[in-house]
């Protein structure tokens, strides 16, 4: 019966050791990447390289600091700070772009911020991942980076 | 007791080689797949963790299954396998 317990215990142990471990792991790893996870009026790193987002049915429209204006297309420099300001101009869409891990709500009103920094050049895929009408499924694009 | 053990030693052992290759092979995936901050940041830090996850269903699947594949026949007379 001791030695039953004793098992026990070292198991819970073992068990509990591993999800600590890992909690302070996944945490660590959040505060690090905290200004590539969307949140509002996020802080825009110093040189970030601004782009107004904005989602509306069923296109998304990119502002680049220069005034130039796209549709379903996003061209970034290679190796430089991007930060992404998305916003809405009707229902809740949701950016995602799978290859840089960053994904942001654009809600209407709000302004959402991300940050990432492509290091490879090359077209990439995104798309709207949050359902917003009948031609939900044609809100994709591409991320092109270039040098 | 001492053969059970030894079972079960085997196959934790075995478990451990499937989170190495499952390891190596996530991230081999990740960094392929990730081209840009945070993502190769996050390719380079959740294999171990998905690792253990298939490790863990390994170890889990293998202890259930070792007792039906080496009893199963011999002690009731229904062929399990
Ligand atoms: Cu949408």
């Amino acid at each position: 019966m001791k030695d039953k317990i004793r098992k026990e215990l070292i198991f819970i142990s073992a068990v509990v050791a591993i999800l600590v471990g890992s909690a302070i792991l996944n945490a660590a790893l959040i505060s690090d990447i905290s200004s590539s996870v969307a949140q509002e009026n996020g802080s825009i790193p110093a040189g970030a390289y601004v782009i107004h987002v904005t989602g509306s049915q069923w296109v998304w429209t990119f502002t680049y600091p220069n005034g130039t204006v796209t549709h379903d297309f996003l061209s970034v420099p290679v190796n430089t700070t991007i930060a992404l300001i998305v916003n809405s101009t009707d229902v809740i869409h949701d950016l995602y772009i799978p290859q840089m891990d960053i994904q942001a709500y654009a809600v209407p009103g709000n302004n959402n911020t991300v940050v990432f920094r492509p290091s490879g050049t090359g077209s990439y895929f995104f798309e709207c991942v949050e359902y917003c009408g009948e031609y939900h499924y044609k809100m994709t694009g591409t991320l092109q980076v270039v040098a | 007791m001492s053969n059970e053990r030894n079972v079960v030693v085997a196959i934790f052992v075995a478990t451990v080689v499937v989170w190495i290759l499952f390891d190596f092979e996530f991230y081999a995936f990740f960094s392929t797949f990730f081209n840009g901050y945070p993502g190769n940041y996050t390719a380079s830090l959740t294999p171990p963790f998905m690792a253990t996850g298939v490790a863990a269903a390994f170890f889990t699947i293998a202890l259930l299954v070792y007792p039906v594949w080496t009893k199963g026949v011999r002690e009731s007379g229904v062929d399990f396998k």
